[in-house]
């Protein structure tokens, strides 16, 4: 019985791991590219939120992606 | 055992990721869409014995912008040496590719392919990319992105493909 389980939580395990997969292609990111899809709306705003988090934390990079969705950068 | 069902388990997982892209040396993949203007059917194998540049493109793509006027430039310098740029627009939405050919006007042919059979068929890794194909209809080049300086790489070859 444990098998059985055990057997089926790896084919579903996997399976759902599938379904994870980024299958985006390149020239489906029309609607990721556009200006109101950015996680940063306001560009001023995020670099004034960057300086406070380098100057108090001493930290700085990894709050986003550069580019804009193509995957050409 | 167990071990061999989770190996399996995760099989489906590692194919999903692998593709095969078109590649220098390689025939150049079936690939027929339309005219973005007039909806006639374009075939890339009607261009045989004719080097082309096939350039996969979408309107919200900053360097396929960057690259029009310098493939216009292109096509008006060698469209009459057996010279074909066929720029394939990928965009979901057809409206957006004929707004942004009101404001980049180009003279090249635009076909338009928004279920992105081609794209797949050549399998397409970055925007823009494009394939410099010979006149026996081999993928010679591959480029991927577009900047300022691509564009002398891209006249280099293309004026060798058509010596040959």
């Amino acid at each position: 019985m444990n098998l059985v389980l055990s057997r089926c939580l790896c084919l579903s395990s996997g399976l759902m791991l599938g379904a994870c997969t980024p299958n985006i292609q390149p020239w489906e990111r029309g609607i990721l590219a556009k200006p109101h899809m950015s996680t940063q709306s306001n560009a001023i705003e995020a670099s004034l939120r960057q300086h406070l988090l380098l100057s108090k934390e001493a930290s700085s990079g990894g709050h986003n992606a550069g580019g804009g969705g193509c995957g050409c950068n | 055992m167990i071990s061999r069902y989770i190996a399996f388990s995760f099989l489906p997982f590692i194919f999903s990721t692998f593709a095969f892209a078109a590649k220098p040396g390689d025939l150049a993949p079936t690939c027929i869409t339309e005219h973005i203007e007039n909806g006639q059917t374009l075939d890339i194998a009607n261009y045989k014995n004719k080097v082309i540049y096939v350039d996969f493109w979408a309107s919200w793509c900053p360097p396929c912008k960057l690259s029009f006027p310098s493939l216009n430039k292109l096509h008006n310098e060698l469209y009459k040496q057996d010279f074909e740029v066929i720029a394939i627009n990928l965009d979901e939405d057809k409206n957006d590719a004929l707004e942004f050919l009101q404001h980049n006007p180009v003279k090249f042919t635009v076909a338009y392919d928004g279920k992105g059979k081609c794209p797949s068929g050549y399998n397409v890794m970055a925007m823009p990319s494009s394939y410099i194909i010979d006149k026996q209809g081999v993928v010679r080049e591959v480029h991927l992105g577009f900047n300022e300086d691509s564009i002398n790489h891209i006249r280099k070859t293309v004026l060798t493909l058509l010596a040959e």
